[in-house]
């Protein structure tokens, strides 16, 4: 009985530190993916790297909160929606060069703004957007697939 | 009869690529090309600094295109590989 006691207290500990370290890294780390794929056109980094660091915030709450806390806190169907939202926006920028009287891709309305502000550089910075919010929503997704097949197999 | 034919083509794809190779190596160089109109022309087309994201998303846009429905094409295998697990999950919500 005694040892019993003593192992839960320690797992209890062990517990502890793991959620106070998630919780003190959680919102860093989604405001550093953001400002990565927000800056993407102007310091290192992008869309795609932003959104797989903003997508590390699943497997955080994971390691803190396990499965249940996983169904709690994101909404898998609701995020398979808005990754298809971000490739029809990537096609959308792409379509506006041919709306605009010129060929596919291009940058039509690159001239917005001073080279060096945050909102320059046209389609770019949409672009960088679109595929940073497909990126962390379709790896968010995966992660969220991939660690609920702990749960199935011990059923 | 099956080895033959094995050998017999390896042998000819080798030919090609010792060929192919060798010309790559003794043409001159196409420094001169695309890529010193991008490195020159990255501020003053694309008004972006960062000259990475500029050919990835502009002078590239086709291929970066490309390279993010592959991310939807993975997403999909996986939610039908283990489609057990999607189903799983949405039980224990109707419970």
């Amino acid at each position: 009985m005694k040892q019993n006691k003593k192992e839960k207290k320690e797992k209890k500990a062990k517990n502890i530190i793991i959620k106070c370290g998630c919780d003190f890294l959680l919102p860093i780390t989604l405001v550093l993916g953001m400002y990565i794929i927000l800056h993407g056109h102007l310091s290192p980094g992008g869309g795609f790297q932003g959104g797989v660091v903003v997508s590390a915030a699943v497997v955080l709450v994971f390691l803190a909160y396990g499965n249940d806390g996983i169904r709690k806190t994101f909404a898998p169907d609701k995020m398979k929606v808005t990754e298809n939202i971000g490739s029809l926006m990537y096609t959308f920028f792409g379509l506006l060069g041919i709306l605009m009287g010129a060929n596919f891709c291009r940058n039509a309305i690159f001239n917005i703004g001073n080279p060096g502000d945050l909102y320059s550089s046209g389609t770019i910075f949409w672009m960088n957007f679109s595929v940073g919010l497909k990126v962390m929503m379709g790896i968010g997704f995966m992660l969220i697939v991939m660690l609920r097949v702990l749960d199935v197999k011990n059923e | 009869m099956k080895r033959f034919f094995t050998i017999f083509f390896l042998a000819i794809i080798t030919v090609i690529a010792f060929y192919v190779s060798g010309i790559i190596s003794v043409s001159p160089s196409p420094y001169n090309g695309v890529a010193k109109y991008m490195v020159d022309y990255t501020i003053q087309k694309t008004h972006a600094l960062n000259s990475v994201t500029a050919i990835v998303f502009d002078f590239r846009g086709y291929d970066t295109l490309g390279e993010s429905f592959v991310l939807c094409t993975a997403v999909t295998g996986v939610a039908v590989i283990l489609r057990k697990a999607v189903k799983g999950g949405r039980k224990d919500e109707t419970k």
